[in-house]
């Protein structure tokens, strides 16, 4: 290994020991707002802790085992059963290639926990049947009334055992968007956010749900943190940005909307660019259509659906349905895992 | 070392703010409040300073026996690390607190004055808490050198000794550590609250 490899794995594992010992002082306080804080920790220094494994070259079989270990061992005390279980599946194939003797000395602190903790996680599984048939019926589900009231008991309790759990405070936010409550789903979100920084699909979704749930001006501060990101941001958070921006842009004096305007023109552009997908790829042609019309002084119509290739989804709606309402509600129904529309 | 049984014990007096001086502070920080909430304990009487703990130094062959009396500046710890002591009485006195992190986090604590006491010059370069040892020096893939630590609240040197070699159900620290290939140097550090007893034994090589 060079010294230059060395050194970057060592300071990548470092910080991401740090981040583990200021989890655990958090988790010693065991409030709830603290251990949230531990859970946010603890998913930041599994994602270093991954990274320092990879800046090296060529990893040895048991440096890679120790490393899936601590990385499991961060999603059990950072309460996040799924990310835990896929992380528990890797470490089962890098097990096959250490010796018998090393790995199960590797792998004593870990197994009893991760098997506990999967186990509570099961318990809890198996007694909320609304959410497991939520998370069946994929994301696009819209359950009645009386299933969200039953649901929001069951994620009350999972929440409460498992707040490092993205996918749940996801379902919350979902919940609560759909219930209208626009603080307790923009809270949802951005906890959900912050477990998974680097999910680009929910930074993306953030800024339409910013400016449906928040003041425009706090909106507003929110829109301008990714402002300055949008030259390298993936295609959908260049979608959703525009999109955000239109709608910021209909309570504006005329100077400001026009700025608006052009910011999302500009977006929608360089979005465009990157669009990978066929749907990301007509979601952007319909926000370019819808902006011309915009800026040629004209109300956009449904029409624009139709001519980006969205008729199918335009085809459901009212034909006087607001063109913009229509595309931001729709984003603010996404999944979490990009690649899955609703 | 000397080898002995009746012999007085080494006396090494410490000061927890020395802590910021022989490891750096990125370590310490979290781990103080934890040793000013446990070390005391809730008897008034065993309050008092200094905190004097029996260590059990064993390496290789040899054991010594070494005192360590712990004390600390309040005035001082909280310059270093603002609201430590507020802190400290939160974790001796929350509701909400997880005693088996906060004894972690003492063992912690006391194996960094262990470290810097018993091995003067070595510096803590990592953390890691999902499996053994928990604290590092060097992280040479396949080669690392580290110290294992837990404490306990009770029990004294007889708690130690079953971490330390295990029960017919459960393999001890000992058995797990010396199993491992990819360690170069293993040290166990161990902790128990009340009694003040300690046990330090280098594994490998």
């Amino acid at each position: 290994m060079t010294a230059v490899v060395h050194d970057v794995y060592e300071m990548n594992l470092a910080s991401s020991g740090r981040l583990k010992m200021r989890a655990k002082a958090l988790l010693a306080e065991g409030t709830p707002d603290e251990v949230f804080r531990a859970c946010v920790l603890l998913h930041d220094a599994a994602r270093i802790q991954r990274l320092a494994v990879q800046a090296l070259p060529a990893c040895p079989p048991v440096t890679l085992l120790s490393s899936l270990v601590e990385e499991c061992w961060c999603f059990v005390e950072g309460r996040d059963p799924l990310r835990a279980a896929e992380t528990w599946g890797l470490l089962l194939l890098a097990r096959e290639a250490v010796d018998a003797a090393t790995a199960e000395a590797i792998l004593s602190r870990i197994t009893p926990r991760f098997e506990a903790f999967r186990q509570e996680f099961a318990r809890l599984g198996a007694a909320s049947p609304t959410l497991r048939a939520m998370v069946e019926a994929g994301p696009a589900s819209d359950p009645s009334r009386a299933a969200r009231v039953r649901a929001r008991k069951e994620l009350s309790a999972v929440l409460a055992r498992f707040p490092g759990a993205m996918n749940f405070w996801w379902m919350l936010y979902r919940l609560a968007e759909t219930e209208g409550n626009k603080s307790e789903a923009w809270d949802a979100l951005s906890r959900a956010r912050q477990l998974a920084p680097d999910n680009a699909r929910l930074a993306a979704m953030s800024l339409v749900v910013a400016v449906w749930a928040l003041p425009a001006a706090a909106a507003e501060q929110h829109l301008a943190g990714v402002r300055g990101t949008l030259d390298r941001a993936v295609a959908e958070v260049c979608l959703l940005y525009a999109l955000a921006e239109i709608v910021l842009a209909r309570a504006a004096a005329r100077e400001e909307q026009a700025l608006r305007w052009e910011r999302a023109r500009e977006a929608a552009e360089a979005g465009l660019a990157r669009a990978d997908t066929t749907e990301l790829r007509s979601n952007l042609k319909a926000t370019q259509l819808l902006l011309r019309e915009l800026l040629a002084g004209r109300e956009p119509t449904m029409e624009v659906l139709y001519r980006s290739g969205l008729g199918k989804a335009a085809a459901l709606e009212k034909p006087d349905a607001n063109v913009v309402d229509f595309l931001t509600a729709r984003s603010r129904h996404l999944s979490p895992e990009l690649g899955h529309a609703a | 070392m000397s080898r002995v049984a009746g012999a007085a014990p080494r006396v090494i007096p410490y000061a927890l703010e020395q802590l910021f001086v022989d490891q750096s502070s990125d370590w310490v920080i979290d781990a103080v409040a934890p040793v000013l909430a446990w070390v005391p304990g809730v008897s008034p009487a065993k309050s008092r300073q200094p905190f004097r703990f029996e260590v059990e130094h064993v390496e290789g062959q040899g054991v010594e026996k070494v005192r360590i009396d712990l004390r600390w500046d309040e005035v001082a710890l909280e310059q270093a690390v603002p609201g430590v002591v507020d802190h400290a009485r939160r974790l001796r006195e929350g509701r909400s607190v997880q005693r088996e992190h906060l004894a972690e986090l003492a063992a912690y604590g006391l194996t960094f004055v262990a470290i810097s006491t018993l091995m003067p010059g070595r510096r803590v370069t990592h953390m890691q808490m999902g499996m053994a040892p928990d604290i590092l020096f060097d992280l040479t893939p396949g080669a690392l050198r580290g110290v294992e630590t837990a404490g306990r609240s009770a029990g004294g040197r007889a708690a130690l000794a079953v971490v330390r070699d295990g029960t017919p159900a459960k393999i001890g620290k000992r058995a797990q550590l010396l199993a491992r290939a990819d360690l170069a140097e293993v040290h166990l550090s161990l902790w128990c609250a009340a009694p003040r007893v300690s046990i330090m034994e280098r594994l490998k090589p």
